[in-house]
């Protein structure tokens, strides 16, 4: 960069570039310019093809004025050099630049826009409807977390083998939809206790399984990623609802639970989540709380050994031990009655799983068709809320992944062995969370975010007009070499959005089209 | 003159084939070619010196219809000749 090159080291470039020896290019590329000054000082002029035209003129006499004495000077008639690059060497030279155009800058246009222009911001200005996205998932919240808790195993332990299946479902499906609520609080500073509550309490219940229920767990888990991966974005996000208040939070809670549990089990009975009617599930919540309430007091007394690993986790998360003490005493109400049942759930759980696997896909697909013909329907609110979360399952994968990354701090990974990295790997839009932000999320830079465009051409006519709610794949890194550590592979990146973003101003009219720029 | 007198004439002179002259005047557009991509300067003795030169980006007003335009930056190849030869021309 910068740098002088002397004759003698042009002379070893040129000896490599033809394998000759040294002496042989010195004496050529001597003759060549003494060949060449001779020609010119002939007065003709010389070209050389991928280099360019020397070529002499004749300047005329003109008068001008000594800078010194201010005396009018006539300067005499002269020849002088011009040398013309070729066009390949002038475009080889001009290559970082070349696709750049001239653009015409209209008076009213914004500092945002010309530092977008210059590769500085990337575009992202977003759709000015306000979705509904942001402002049911506060609502939804309540209703699906807690599902989990209660749910699962309380009600397996009484009847053992028949009503396993329509109760273990549930697992699943609040786990995966959890999560999916969880991801918006980071950037939602109005979402308030709602949000903040669902990592704690997923948390609670799964993880002591883990630990202290080993023979009925992990098979459970093994197979089906996405309740492991759930389990870590709630423990992980942890902390930082920790911040927020939880005193108001458990009020709503056992509330919540009971209208949550039944809609689920009704959901998955029906095996129609669509067309979930909001009556079906007063029946069964009474019925199913109550049942935990009188069984997990029971168990805990019986088994005190289990208390203690089950409390110490639970307490150093939240501040209100009483609380605490009751989620904590259901839950080893729980895992004692998992042991119990353990070994006969585990086959069936095994069945359901793959069960819910088949439902929840023609679910996701359902949900989606009636996601778009849905406008605004105030009446189904709990229907529409549901769909949306179901919607939402599969972006939770992926923002686990990176949550983990980004709260590597929080629990360990419990589950290796889970294969998440072999799936489609997606994540949300939302009025937050652009391709830019969704690009530093799981690149680290967002001048990534054009290749989660690339991926997602056909569902994004327009990168800086995306519908909130946009589900989009994240290509693998692999796929467009992206390395936010290597700056040649950002300095593409950033090339490609400036060319796309020109592309797309040009577009919407907010340019016009450039000019040739020759010169 | 064309590249290929040219090439004749130095052939000439150096008692070798003009295949073997014009490929060492490849090699010496393409070490050009490089190196002043990396906005190096090469120089020769008593003939000038290559330069790239980076040209900021800057913002023109089309005189005709006073609208602005924001020209981008680029390279461009600049020639400086030697006192010496600068001399001989005059």
């Amino acid at each position: 960069m910068n740098g002088k090159i002397t004759f003698p080291e042009l002379v070893e470039m040129v000896a490599q570039v033809t394998n000759t020896s040294k002496r042989m290019s010195e004496l050529f590329l001597k003759e060549l310019f003494a060949t060449i000054s001779q020609t010119l000082i002939a007065g003709e002029s010389v070209r050389i093809k991928n280099l360019g035209q020397f070529k002499v003129e004749s300047v005329k006499p003109r008068k001008s004025v000594s800078v010194n004495t201010g005396q009018e000077v006539e300067i005499p008639t002269h020849n002088r050099l011009v040398f013309t690059p070729a066009k390949s060497l002038a475009d080889a030279l001009n290559e970082p630049f070349s696709h750049f155009d001239t653009v015409v800058l209209s008076d009213d246009i914004t500092d945002e826009q010309l530092a977008a222009i210059n590769g500085d911001v990337m575009p992202e200005v977003l759709t000015d409807e306000p979705l509904e996205d942001t402002i049911v998932e506060p609502t939804e919240e309540p209703v699906v977390e807690p599902i989990e808790e209660p749910v699962v195993e309380p009600t397996e332990e009484p009847v053992e083998e028949p009503i396993e299946e329509p109760v273990v479902e549930p697992i699943d499906e609040p786990v995966g939809e959890a999560p999916a609520m969880l991801t918006p609080p980071p950037f939602i500073p109005v979402a308030t206790e709602a949000p903040q509550v669902a990592p704690t309490e997923p948390k609670v219940p799964e993880q002591p399984a883990d630990t202290e229920a080993p023979a009925v767990t992990p098979p459970a888990f093994s197979e089906p990623v996405v309740p492991d991966t759930e389990v870590e974005v709630g423990t992980s996000q942890v902390p930082a609802s920790e911040d927020g208040q939880e005193t108001p939070v458990e009020v709503p809670e056992p509330v919540a639970e009971t209208t949550t549990e039944t809609t689920p089990v009704a959901a998955v009975q029906t095996e129609e989540p669509a067309s979930v009617p909001p009556a079906l599930p007063v029946a069964d919540p009474i019925a199913t709380p109550v049942a935990e309430e009188t069984a997990a007091p029971v168990v805990t007394e019986a088994t005190p050994d289990d208390s203690t690993p089950g409390f110490a986790e639970p307490i150093e998360n939240e501040e209100h031990p009483i609380v605490e003490f009751e989620r904590a005493k259901r839950d080893i109400a729980r895992k004692s009655l998992v042991k119990g049942v353990a070994y006969g759930a585990v086959a069936m759980l095994v069945i359901v799983l793959l069960l819910w696997g088949v439902y929840s896909l023609g679910a996701y697909s359902g949900k989606q068709d009636a996601k778009g013909n849905q406008d605004d329907q105030p009446a189904t609110e709990q229907t529409s809320a549901q769909d949306e979360a179901y919607v939402e399952i599969e972006p939770t994968n992926e923002t686990s992944e990176e949550i983990d990354d980004e709260f590597a701090q929080g629990t360990e990974v419990q589950a290796p062995e889970q294969p998440v990295e072999n799936k489609v790997v997606t994540d949300t839009c939302t009025e937050t969370m652009y391709l830019t932000r969704i690009a530093r999320k799981h690149y680290g830079n967002r001048d990534f975010w054009v290749y989660i465009y690339e991926e997602n051409k056909d569902i994004i006519p327009n990168p800086n007009r995306i519908k909130p709610g946009t589900v989009v794949v994240i290509p693998p890194r692999e796929k467009y070499g992206i390395d936010p550590d290597n700056p040649e592979s950002v300095l593409k990146a950033k090339k490609e959005s400036t060319r796309l973003f020109a592309h797309f101003m040009y577009e919407n009219g907010q340019l016009p089209k450039p000019k040739g720029h020759n010169k | 003159m064309e590249q290929k007198k040219l090439v004749g004439l130095v052939a000439e002179k150096l008692g070798r084939s003009t295949e073997d002259v014009s490929k060492l005047l490849d090699a010496f557009t393409d070490v050009v070619t490089t190196r002043c991509g990396e906005l190096d300067s090469i120089a020769i003795p008593s003939f000038g010196t290559f330069e790239a030169k980076k040209k900021n980006e800057r913002i023109v007003i089309n005189p005709g219809n006073g609208k602005r335009m924001l020209v981008p930056p680029k390279v461009v190849l600049s020639f400086k000749i030697s006192n010496v030869l600068k001399n001989k021309l005059k």
